[in-house]
């Protein structure tokens, strides 16, 4: 008996929990769907210009970039998740929780260190010439490829996170049931866990490429015309709206089509076990030689994506720090931690109601809108502040009538000028970043116990909390992390909707760096890193302790 | 079922921690509603954060500021419309105020003060906006390199001598933008392109990075000249960072088009939002910035040129002297912001 028809037997087509979370889906999805009617406008009267000067530049800079990056964030990050999972060596342990690190660190703040290291007046150039008295050694990397580097090295840990999240608990019994029938342990690797973790990896590499999609500080600081690009020279510069709106409609377009070809392609195929007891995997120890190539393999992407961006910027901090002392950062940093806990709650919320939703009607049109509503983290985030800031100020608005229908008093803007409407905004865009690792979580929570918990007649609200949710344990804890980092180095939906006087570190950091002072700037970064180190560390111990119970 | 309930609890909480700071500043703005300003700018140096505590402390008038670029704050006080709490729009650029004033955003104010600080070439005709300082985009040459007078204007920079020797940013920047604006104000939209392709055909590299690192570049030895604003030549030198400082020095400067139209300038400013809720107090704020105290703090610590006349110079900013500026009407700026973005794209300057 299909174990999925049986579930929907006993859920009623329509009921509380569904029209909750349609609600969510709507509320979630409000810039997505304002941006996808852009479709059925037209691209505006600047299309033609953009498309015979432009577009190609556009689709081939975004898409290398996506590609690329994409491709070197898996090299960083599926060994490295596969070593440290499965081989004893030196320095195994440390290497686990620095291989998360690079998260902490913005996107632009990494491309801006990396290009202050590579330039004229820049450390590395500096010691040459300090050591070997030549003037000239030029290694230009500000370019299309040099992004794409810099990128993989602060996006890759999205990959390694999921990737050891399911490496250690999901496939436990099948690796060792490879090992046992004498598998070697590349050979398990390719043949057993890389097809059978494709949906973590999926989540990953969606992840990245959003974020490669969305980036509007490194390219621009870069000079690479992207698709981003195109929608703020559309929207600034020619001030056509409509063009703007198109083009983002068509990046929507695209990513939806690449999820549509894996899943398409990914069929009807699901892996789940049925036994869910956890036993400690059995860790192979190689001979000295392999130790030591896992060991550097494992090593490079913490030097390059963390070690030597965070050194770089100490030593900036060390000469400017004085020249930041009238900033007032400990305001900013409780800002950031308040938008992060808030943002990452509510996230969190938002995905495990649309996704517990989703399984109990498993209906191909609601996982499809599903999908939709989250995807408006491929849109750069001033998009996104705009679309969020209309149906907020609708709502403003009817209550300043309301109000001032009662009293003569003027309540100001409620929503839009308070942190709730910065909060809700965050939440719009930062869902897919909680709802990827949470709906590879369910993935692999079987049906058999809800079918169980649904033939004993127990409501949707204990087979959520008892079972679904404490399964779900290690899925919500590294989403919710993900969430925190990912704010405390938001940039533009904080920058345009916060209040007045309202600075997050992330502004402080990028105030300073685009008023181009960059080595004041890296006081905040900094900042930014050491706060971003404590769900650093938490998501890692985490996951370890779900390996280990 | 407990640990659900704890888990209520706990965004209950959060929901409601949310919320309380926000509202108590609320109350607190309500009852001193008279004693505040609200800015949205475009500027976050930090010559403005003295000048607004300055402010504070002179009037007894609390400057709240949210800082963003000017063309995501004109969007956003669009969409506000009457209920947007801005009272002043600061921006970088002349373009962005005259964009602003065309969208009937700002409201027109009469200042004596103003009017008499603030030269005429300097602010909108008709009151919309007044300008606070300005910046004359240079030329930086390669002091080892190159000829000075080989270079008198703008469009020598198109000659062949100098292929592969210019760096200049991308077109994204809006002082690119502005200085194209001025150059098909003043010798219309043809001529202006066939500049722009020749200054793309002379490009030592693809336009990146900021004007810091054109002088960078130069110093290099990438390319021999450079385009940029004057006040990143006075930070450079002030560095923390001695090779940037020597950077700075291998360079010099030159103003162009001294013997015709006068070099291009633009100017940051600000100006009076449409529905302002402090009127009052926002035309005082503009006032107070360009008195003399506050107009040498921009130009002491930003090396930005005050626009009151008789306000002494940064030393840096002496030494290179006066210069002639060009007095084409900075609403023109505006006015030929979208044509010159096109003709950038026209021409492929990236």
């Amino acid at each position: 008996m299909n174990p999925i028809k049986h579930l929907r037997y006993h859920s009623k087509p329509v009921n509380f929990w569904l029209v909750a979370a349609v609600v969510a889906m709507l509320l979630m999805g409000t810039p997505v769907y304002t941006i996808l009617t852009g479709l059925l406008a037209g691209p505006g009267p600047y299309w033609d210009h953009l498309r015979k000067f432009l577009l190609t530049d556009y689709i081939v800079n975004s898409l290398i970039l996506v590609v690329g990056t994409s491709g070197l964030a898996l090299l960083w990050g599926i060994p490295t998740a596969w070593f440290v999972s499965t081989t004893r060596f030196p320095g195994r342990k440390m290497l686990e929780l620095l291989l998360i690190m690079p998260l902490s660190i913005p996107t632009y703040i990494m491309a801006f260190t990396y290009a202050g290291i590579f330039d004229y007046t820049g450390s590395l150039q500096n010691i040459i010439r300090n050591i070997f008295g030549v003037k000239v050694v030029l290694l230009d990397i500000m370019n299309v490829y040099g992004v794409m580097i810099i990128m993989s090295l602060a996006l890759f840990p999205y990959v390694y996170v999921i990737a050891r999240a399911a490496f250690l608990t999901k496939f436990r019994s099948l690796i060792e049931a490879s090992q046992t029938l004498g598998a070697f342990s590349t050979r398990t690797f390719f043949q057993v866990v890389l097809p059978v973790s494709r949906p973590a990896l999926v989540a990953g590499v969606t992840l990245v490429s959003m974020e490669v999609l969305n980036d509007y500080g490194a390219v621009k600081y870069f000079g690479i015309p992207t698709f981003t690009t195109g929608i703020f020279r559309s929207w600034f510069s020619y001030e056509d709206v409509q063009a703007a709106v198109y083009l983002s409609s068509l990046l929507l377009l695209f990513v939806f089509m690449i999820l549509l070809i894996e899943k398409k392609q990914r069929g009807e195929e699901r892996f789940y076990s049925a036994a869910t007891a956890e036993r400690p995997l059995q860790m192979e120890k190689p001979n000295k030689v392999r130790q030591l190539i896992v060991l550097t393999c494992c090593a490079l992407p913490v030097i390059f994506g963390f070690a030597i961006p965070v050194i770089q910027l100490a030593w900036w901090s060390i000469s400017s720090y004085k020249s930041v002392a009238h900033i007032d950062l400990i305001a900013a940093v409780g800002n950031s931690f308040m938008l992060a806990v808030g943002t990452a709650t509510s996230c969190v919320v938002v995905a495990v109601l649309l996704l517990f939703v989703g399984r109990m009607k498993n209906s191909k049109i609601y996982n499809w809108f599903m999908k939709l509503s989250t995807m408006g983290y491929a849109i750069p985030g001033a998009v996104v502040a705009i679309g969020v800031l209309m149906p907020l100020l609708l709502i403003d608005k009817q209550l300043i009538s309301i109000f001032q229908y009662f009293g003569e008093i003027d309540p100001g803007l409620i929503l839009t000028g308070t942190t709730v409407g910065l909060l809700f905004a965050l939440t719009v865009r930062f869902l897919s970043v909680a709802f990827n690792p949470i709906e590879s979580g369910f993935e692999k929570i079987g049906y058999s116990l809800d079918e169980v918990a649904s033939t004993l007649r127990a409501n949707h609200l204990s087979r959520l909390t008892r079972i679904n949710l404490p399964l779900l344990k290690g899925a919500l804890g590294t989403a919710a992390l993900l969430v925190f980092v990912d704010i405390l180095k938001e940039l533009p939906l904080t920058l345009i909707l916060r209040p007045f006087n309202f600075n997050t570190l992330a502004t402080r950091s990028f105030e300073l760096a685009s008023d181009e002072q960059i080595a004041a700037a890296a006081v905040p970064s900094i900042i930014i890193i050491i706060t971003g180190l404590i769900p650093v560390y938490l998501l890692n111990a985490l996951i370890t302790k779900r390996s280990k119970a | 079922m407990n640990s659900v309930k704890s888990y209520y609890n706990i965004i209950f909480v959060l929901v409601l921690s949310m919320c309380s700071p926000q509202k108590s500043e609320q109350t607190e703005d309500q009852t001193s509603a008279e004693k505040m300003v609200n800015l949205y700018t475009h500027r976050h140096y930090q010559s403005d954060q003295m000048l607004f505590e300055d402010f504070e402390r002179e009037t007894g008038i609390k400057v709240n500021v949210v800082s963003a670029s000017a063309d995501e704050l004109i969007k956003r006080m669009e969409m506000e419309a009457e209920a947007s709490p801005a009272d002043v729009l600061i921006t970088v650029d002349a373009g962005r105020l005259h964009r602003a004033k065309e969208k009937d955003l700002l409201q027109p104010i009469e200042s004596p003060v103003l009017e008499a600080n603030i030269p005429a070439n300097f602010r909108d005709k008709e009151g919309y906006w007044f300008g606070l300082t300005f910046r004359a985009r240079v030329i930086a040459y390669a002091l080892d390199r190159v000829d000075p007078t080989q270079v008198p204007d703008y469009e020598s920079l198109t000659d062949p001598r100098w292929k592969g020797k210019l760096l200049v940013r991308s077109s994204e920047n809006i002082y690119n933008q502005s200085l194209m604006a001025s150059i098909i104000a003043s010798t219309g939209p043809e001529n202006a392109k066939k500049w722009a392709a020749a200054v793309v055909s002379n490009m030592a590299r693809e336009p990146k990075g900021n004007d810091r690192d054109q002088v960078k570049a130069v110093a290099a030895g990438v390319g021999d000249l450079a385009i940029l604003n004057t006040y990143y030549i006075g930070k450079l030198l002030a560095s923390d960072n001695q090779q940037e400082v020597a950077a700075g020095k291998a360079i010099g400067v030159i103003f162009p088009n001294q013997n015709g139209r006068g070099t291009h300038i633009n100017v940051s400013g600000a100006g009076v939002a449409k529905y302002a809720p402090n009127k009052e107090n926002a035309i005082k704020f503009i006032e107070f910035l360009s008195s003399e105290d506050a107009q040498r703090v921009f130009a002491e610590t930003n090396f930005e040129y005050p626009v009151r006349s008789g306000t002494s110079l940064a030393p840096l900013l002496e030494s290179w002297g006066s210069f002639k500026a060009d007095t084409l009407d900075l609403g023109q700026l505006g006015e030929y912001n979208r044509v010159a973005v096109m003709l950038f794209d026209e021409v492929g300057w990236k």
